[in-house]
């Protein structure tokens, strides 16, 4: 068994009931980390090309990550993996709480289910031991409901679980699932997938422990880690207000998208607006902090609304995503329906960004005509009309009327009416988040050429972009290759291995690497992180080419590239070579634009892709 | 003349306040004005940040001109 990990893989079909164990071999465990590394490998090797997502034969992983139940600082976060019904391509998405160090204490490094339950079900995982359990009674309950029903069912008060509300049982294309409450892997349908599968909840206890190779060394990374925490405020404030302390700035700045992304946060939105949605203002009905497991910093907040047109006795401070998009992106600033819907996403199980823009998309097709009143189940859907969005985020989680059909998302939703398509703000169908191309350049290459399209935690040159931390003019698009590659291949790294981003600041790169060290046991050092980093990067790549997705079919919708450019504010003039930036990358890579083929040679070099090289040039 | 600053994203400055610069001055210069009176980290935090003088972008040679509102906005860095 690899040291650091719990060294089982758990497969579940629940047509048939069967349930197998798979020891984890060493080899999988260093070429691919964990997380979505290993999840990309193992659904490339068994689910069928061409799946229906939402069919008997797709797979959904729930996976961890290496430095999970290791007491490695900010490396408490777990990934779904999974064919995306939005995207129709390869599809992870990461959440912290605690669910995935709970599964790695249960004993398993990822659990797979594929097939689909007659009935609805949950898996209960304790120690090692595992039941298909009867879900009828949970069907139609929200997460908060079921997590507390789990409690009851299993007599475990500290169980984890990641659990589906009405979206994910409508399958509606943007559910997701909720973990502990209020953290989710929130993009790209996995709800979806797990409705399809009737499988409400995957349930874990664990009080196993997971062997490190060397304790010591985690331990000095953890304490220099507590010390760059201490020195910077940054962090701190972080930890004090969350990411949303940064939504005022960001809307004015030209980071946030304002009115589905033609708005500009200065003159369209405001400065009083701004203020309104942010954490500082927010925060008045904070009533405590939230951290992660393993997790000294506490982003989250415990939130209390006693009274208003929405009052909440437990829910939770949106973060910058959630208030971003459903304030300014559809020029909202009534703090009340930002924190209502934030807990509509969270308790019914569905993406807070998709959704947000969803609802943008439907206002400019209603502004612009396109979308009426009828349309939209006689709802007013003007910019910035809290009770409207409220009232249609009810019938999206719910799936009733018209919330049916936008809760697969805008892309389905212009479909389904045949119109609104020029409104659309996605990469390869799935709503852009709330950081702005035109801001962050390099975001332009992250969303359109992506393996995961549309994602802001995904690594390049857009990560340094968005703190605006570069060298030079981020607006120059020569020579852009090297550097986004490099970054993409380190954040492989950390999103593999578990780690938080959030952490990332306070956590240089080298650290990192003595971190997996100090786990495994093995020499991690640059040339091993490259190789790997890029090997993952390539495993998630050939999902995509094998269900014909190549880079050519990859797009990227314009406004948000600026064309055509803004006439005012902080954006003015500015457009994206996000062609030229997909060109650069791939150029550095050695790969082909048009087939999308990384070359024989790189992919033998690195090993490990014996059977995407057979696919690709064999086949 | 006289300046009006406010930041945005930086908590340990919360309200906004007024700078006298001579008449003729520039983004540049209230930036370095800004940065004397600033910790090591706000001087780091200022390099990063977008700059808006009323209603639009400012740049290092913007001249500014009396009662001109400058936002300095923190970038988030992502999240």
């Amino acid at each position: 068994m690899p040291t650091g990990y719990a060294g089982k893989l758990l497969f579940v079909n629940l047509t048939t009931e069967e349930i197998q164990e798979e020891e984890l071999s060493k080899e999988l465990a260093e070429q691919f980390i964990g997380g979505y590394g290993i999840g990309a490998k193992i659904l490339y090797d068994r689910m069928p090309a061409g799946a229906d997502p939402l069919g008997p034969d797709s797979y959904i992983g729930f996976m961890t990550g290496l430095t999970n139940d290791t007491k490695t600082l900010f490396g408490g976060r777990y990934t779904l993996v999974h064919k995306s019904p939005i995207t129709g391509g390869w599809n992870d998405a990461n959440s912290g709480g605690h669910f995935g160090p709970e599964l790695k204490k249960a004993g398993y490094d990822g659990l797979f289910v594929y097939g689909k339950a007659k009935d609805p079900v949950y898996l209960y995982i304790n120690d090692g031991t595992v039941e298909i359990r009867s879900a009828k009674n949970l069907w139609g309950k929200t997460t908060k409901e079921s997590l507390e029903i789990l409690k009851e069912e299993t007599g475990e008060e500290k169980i984890r679980a990641s659990i589906i509300g009405k979206s994910g049982e409508n399958q509606a294309f943007l559910a997701c699932p909720i973990n502990d409450r209020h953290r989710a892997p929130g993009r790209g349908g996995g709800g979806a997938v797990m409705g399809s599968k009737n499988l409400k909840a995957v349930a874990v206890r664990g009080t196993l422990k997971t062997e490190v190779a060397d304790p010591d060394k985690i331990r000095d990374a953890n304490m220099e880690i507590s010390k760059n925490m201490k020195e910077n405020k940054g962090n701190q404030r972080l930890g004090e207000r969350g990411t949303g302390g940064g939504t005022p700035s960001a809307s004015l700045s030209g980071d946030a998208p304002v009115k589905n992304w033609k708005g500009i946060g200065i003159l369209d939105f405001g400065e009083a607006s701004a203020e309104k949605v942010g954490s500082k203002n927010l925060d008045r009905y904070k009533t405590g902090k939230y951290h992660c497991n393993s997790c000294p910093l506490g982003c989250g907040a415990e939130y209390s609304v006693p009274d208003g047109r929405w009052p909440l006795e437990n829910t939770q401070r949106p973060e910058y995503e959630t208030s971003g998009a459903f304030g300014p992106t559809l020029l909202c600033d009534e703090e009340d329906v930002i924190i209502y819907c934030n807990e509509l996403c969270n308790i019914h199980g569905i993406d807070t960004i998709s959704a947000g823009m969803t609802i943008a998309w439907a206002m400019e097709c209603y502004e612009e005509g396109l979308l009426s009143k009828e349309d939209l189940d006689g709802i007013e859907l003007t910019w910035g009309n809290g009770e409207a969005i409220v009232e249609l985020l009810e019938k999206m989680v719910q799936g009733e009327g018209v919330g049916k059909i936008l809760a697969n998302g805008s892309e389905y939703a212009a479909n389904h009416f045949g119109k609104g398509k020029r409104y659309l703000q996605t990469a390869s169908g799935i709503e852009l988040p709330m950081h702005d191309p035109r801001y962050a350049p390099g975001l332009a290459r992250t969303y359109q050429f992506d393996p995961t399209p549309g994602r802001h935690v995904k690594g390049g040159l857009g990560s340094l972009h968005m703190g605006n931390r570069q060298e030079g003019d981020k607006y120059d698009y020569e020579n852009t290759g090297e550097i986004d590659v490099k970054l993409m291949v380190h954040r492989e790294i950390l999103n593999t291995a578990g780690f938080c981003l959030f952490g990332s600041g306070v956590t240089p790169k080298p650290l990192h690497h003595q971190i997996i060290e100090g786990i495994t046991g093995r020499t991690f050092d640059k040339e091993t992180a490259r190789d790997t980093g890029l090997r993952i990067y390539i495993q998630r790549h050939a999902f995509n080419l094998r269900e014909g997705i190549t880079p050519r079919d990859m797009t990227l919708t314009l406004r948000a590239v600026g064309e055509p450019p803004q006439d005012a504010g902080p954006l003015e003039g500015i457009t994206v070579d996000h062609q030229k930036l997909g060109r650069n990358f791939f150029g550095t890579l050695g790969w082909d634009m048009d087939s999308g083929k990384p070359p024989r040679e790189q992919m033998e070099k690195l090993g490990g892709l014996e059977r995407v090289i057979k696919d690709l040039y064999e086949g | 003349m006289e300046i009006m600053v406010k930041y945005f994203g930086l908590e340990s400055i919360q309200e906004g306040f007024e700078v006298i610069l001579p008449e003729g001055a520039t983004g540049k210069d209230l930036l370095e004005k800004l940065k004397k009176e600033s910790t090591d980290e706000e001087k780091i935090l200022l390099d990063t940040a977008t700059i808006m003088i009323n209603e639009d972008k400012g740049y290092p040679g913007t001249v500014l001109k009396d009662r001109d509102r400058v936002l300095i906005l923190i970038p988030l860095g992502g999240g």
